[in-house]
């Protein structure tokens, strides 16, 4: 008979392996990072340019240039583009976020050198329409005013405000007439300021072919340097709005609440501890927020909390949504939470099992060619060596101690300095 | 002993062809199927563990217990208080999920350490701990999870109305959170302990292993921690037949949301039926990627929806064709409905083009490899490949859709996107007609 009482011995996992990408460049010195890895015959692109949320005038500008790129360019309509990109059986992805903006692309080897030619099209000869943008405007906007009766998503958008202020690029609040106030020809503009080539960046991961770098070449290199702009993209200074708001949303069952504060961002040396305080406080299924009000209590479906990094500031954050009845507790419960944060030193196994627990998840975010890019991408922005950075955080992970944490939680997330906002029904 | 089940020839086989998942099969003496796929490239490894049981199990009055029950798996077994304690200190990670058709727990871990999933699976195979404290947390948990996902949010509540309303006798009528609240608050501990004793065994389970280990090393394994487990009784599962529908259904209901959306939903052969392929591609050719013909001639030109999709629910009994979408503000219903008939009369009439047909074809040979990417994910198919009764789909499914010819998909067209085979819902804006008056 087997002793099931007895766990298995573990075993350390393998030391993590963090390949470095080959670098070359473009002729028009767009860097190209490669990742030759993995056994699937599969390539993804990833073009990423400086030209996100953070340079945009007002809202929405940053998201609809990236949007319509595959909306119709010099010499494809946007149903040909769709086509041909169906046809090949392509993923393409076009995002946008604070900082930047990313069209990427996942494609068979084999229909690899059909796609290209598409591709250089959206990304440097994209025909921005007023008919073409007003279809879309016109249905996000919809989809806008939908999202307005989610407690969730109204939270997201106005904590955002809260925490970047409203006179920063980041704390922009969308609303739904600016979606009426999009125009073709400031997209344009948009995109021959920003989606250049001195602004762009490209990581290509996969098992890749060996003229993937001359194909590359062929299409992008030639894209000649955008027009001038002013390199300091916004003067404003971050600065939080009011500590407490309340958005009332009377037919709601539950309530949406966050809580957080501005923080630090990856460049910054305590980013690190940081980042495991918070994987103890709310980062992880085991989490003291998860155990005390998922496991204990009860009142919610999940609670988490992030440490979050932009080219200009960090964030702090915690989020949940609770049933409208018990909100007020779940939030007295969080502040106590905060406050043991701030107050006690984390016993030696909770902080043994969080270092193993990250441990093992840091080796499975290197899992595989796309995920070790991701990890690349992430970084690539604030110019860190993204190996020491693992290295680092591998070591900081193994060597962190209570006393560290204690003092990094007391300088970081004092109870007192957090900003608040519940969307729904506060309670009594 | 260890029954070996036809492994060897046709394993060897696959090896040359690229993109295929090799694999090894077995069954323990109490029933447990055992599948392993060796990657050598990854220092994770994926175990999923499947058992045969999901919302269509449950008893009429006893609706969102499978799925309440998945959250109590996690509440200790008999030998470990805490699941999710030992598998973090081993630098694991899990989740599952229940649907309609199966409940699905899985997990991923270093492969060093992958003893400790065995022990912690096993373990709770063997015994739960029944703990009333976990039972009450977690009726909470899932009453918030179901206020979250479908009362509190506009639309929210669309699959809780429309099952009912497309089936009359099959179980597939109410949705895995449950008809209503009422019933998970309802449940009680001889419930739990019922359910577990006889669901929650080995041959009534399927494990699959992904990773960098041999089917050889995991069935020392499996033999150690799962092998010592009782059998348990096989279940014969006797559902009602969905009857065959003779006339359109017609649901209209208000609700506070800001505009207007219509549902049609259709009934389709079973998950292993001649026609699943071939309606599978038709609703590809209607509404997959942006050259689909629903979001060019119906969003884009036409300007009649927001958002509008066609899709198949993928059941393993017989399931649905559906089209959803969201009117534009100021489209009437009729208007709407008359544009996806139109739709529907003119695929029905013409076969689909060569060009369109590959491309379909394409964009599913696209998504299966795309897929195959993540160990999880491979997992999972094999494990669901197996429940099907065809473990080697996981291999010739990408074929099986190769097949598929034009007038294939006119007939399945004809066959199942007919009037009275039609469950349709009108799911009206009350706000905006008060205005629009």
């Amino acid at each position: 008979m087997i002793n099931r009482k007895q766990p298995p011995a573990l075993k350390t996992a393998h030391k993590l392996h963090i390949p470095n990408p080959a670098k070359e460049k473009l002729d028009n010195h767009i860097p190209v990072y490669l990742f030759d890895l993995g056994e699937t015959a599969i390539t993804k692109i990833d073009f990423i340019f400086e030209a996100g949320n953070l340079y945009q005038p007002a809202p929405l500008l940053a998201f609809y240039t990236n949007k319509m790129l595959t909306e119709g360019t010099l010499s494809y309509s946007s149903f040909e583009i769709a086509q041909k990109l169906d046809y090949y059986g392509v993923w393409l992805n076009k995002s946008v976020s604070k900082d930047h903006a990313v069209v990427s692309l996942s494609v068979l080897n084999k229909h690899l050198k059909y796609v290209l030619p598409v591709l250089n099209e959206i990304i440097n000869h994209p025909k921005f329409s007023d008919d073409e943008l007003k279809t879309h405007t016109r249905k996000d906007k919809q989809a806008f005013i939908d999202d307005g009766h989610k407690v969730n998503e109204v939270a997201g958008l106005h904590f955002n405000q809260q925490l970047f202020g409203k006179r920063h690029p980041y704390g922009f609040l969308t609303t739904a007439a600016d979606f009426d106030r999009q125009q073709a020809a400031k997209l344009q503009a948009f995109h021959q300021q920003r989606y250049t080539a001195e602004k762009c960046n490209v990581v290509v991961s996969g098992k890749l072919s060996k003229d993937i770098v001359s194909l590359l070449n062929y299409f992008f290199g030639y894209a000649q340097k955008g027009t001038q702009t002013n390199e300091n993209p916004t003067s404003s200074v971050i600065r939080s709005g009011r500590q407490k708001q309340y958005i009332e949303m009377s037919s709601a069952v539950q309530s949406a609440i966050r809580i957080g504060k501005l923080s630090i961002n990856k460049t910054h040396e305590d980013f690190m501890k940081l980042y495991i305080l918070n994987t103890i406080f709310g980062g992880y299924f085991g989490s003291r927020l998860m155990k005390n009000i998922r496991e204990d209590k009860g009142y919610t479906y999940g609670i988490y909390s992030m440490m979050m990094s932009f080219q200009q500031a960090g964030v702090f954050l915690i989020a949940s949504e609770v049933g409208a009845e018990v909100c007020n507790s779940a939030v007295d419960e969080i502040y106590k939470e905060l406050k043991i944060l701030n107050t006690e030193l984390i016993a030696q196994d909770e902080l043994d099992l969080v270092k193993k627990y990250l441990a093992g998840s840091v080796l499975r975010s290197f899992d595989g060619p796309y995920q070790v890019a991701d990890r690349f991408k992430s970084l690539l922005k604030y110019g860190i060596d993204y190996r020491k950075y693992y290295m680092d955080l591998m070591n900081t992970i193994d060597s962190v101690t209570s006393q560290e944490l204690l003092q990094t939680s007391q300088k970081y997330l004092q109870a007192s300095s957090m900003l608040e906002l519940i969307v729904g029904k506060a309670g009594k | 002993m260890i029954f070996l089940q036809g492994i060897p020839l046709s394993a060897w086989v696959r090896i040359e062809c690229v993109g295929m998942i090799k694999y090894s099969r077995y069954i323990l003496d109490n029933g447990l199927k055992v599948i392993v796929h060796q990657d050598k490239s990854t220092p994770m490894v994926a175990v999923n563990i499947l058992y045969d049981v999901g919302a269509r199990d449950e008893h009429p009055d006893k609706t969102g217990f499978a799925h309440l029950f998945e959250h109590l798996m996690f509440g200790g077994s008999k030998n470990i208080p805490s699941y999710d304690y030992p598998l973090q200190l081993a630098g694991g990670e899990n989740n599952a999920f229940t649907n309609n058709d199966f409940t699905n727990y899985y997990l991923s871990i270093p492969v060093q350490n992958i003893e400790t999933a065995f022990w912690l699976e096993s373990d709770r195979m063997l015994d739960l701990a029944f703990s009333p404290k976990s039972l009450d947390v977690q009726r909470n948990v899932v009453i918030e999870e179901f206020k979250q996902r479908y009362l509190n949010q506009p639309y929210g509540d669309f699959w809780l109305l429309m099952r009912p309303h497309a089936y009359k006798k099959h179980p597939y009528r109410w949705s895995t959170i449950g008809k209503d609240i009422s019933h998970i608050a309802g449940a009680t501990m001889q419930d739990v302990k019922d359910f577990y004793e006889k669901y929650y065994n080995p041959c009534n389970a399927i494990l699959s292993v992904v990773g960098n280990i041999t089917g050889e090393e995991v069935l020392e394994l499996c033999h150690k921690w799962f092998s010592p487990i009782q059998k348990g009784t096989p279940i014969k599962r006797k559902l009602p037949k969905e009857p065959v529908q003779k006339e359109k259904r017609i649901l209209r209901v208000e609700r506070d949301v800001p505009f207007d959306m219509i549902c049609m939903a259709y009934h389709m052969g079973c998950r292993m039926d001649k026609d699943y392929y071939a309606t599978d591609l038709l609703s590809d050719v209607l509404s997959a990627g942006n050259s689909s013909r629903l979001y060019n001639r119906l969003v884009k030109e036409k300007q009649l929806f927001s958002d509008l999709d066609a899709y198949i629910t993928g059941d393993v009994d017989d399931g649905l064709f559906v089209f959803s979408g969201k009117l534009m503000q100021g489209v009437d219903m009729e208007m709407a409905e008359k544009a996806i008939q139109d739709e529907i009369s003119h695929i029905k009439q013409h076969k689909v083009p060569e060009k369109e047909h590959k491309k379909v074809l394409n964009y599913v040979r696209s998504t299966l490899e795309f897929s195959n990417i993540s160990i999880l994910n491979r997992a999972l198919r094999l494990a669901v490949s197996e429940l099907l009764g065809d473990i080697d789909m996981v291999n010739s499914e990408t074929q099986n859709y190769s097949k598929v010819t034009s007038s294939d998909i006119q007939q399945a067209a004809n066959k199942v996107l007919v009037d009275k085979n039609c469950s349709v819902m009108y799911y009206m804006a009350a706000g905006k007609r008060k205005k629009n008056r």
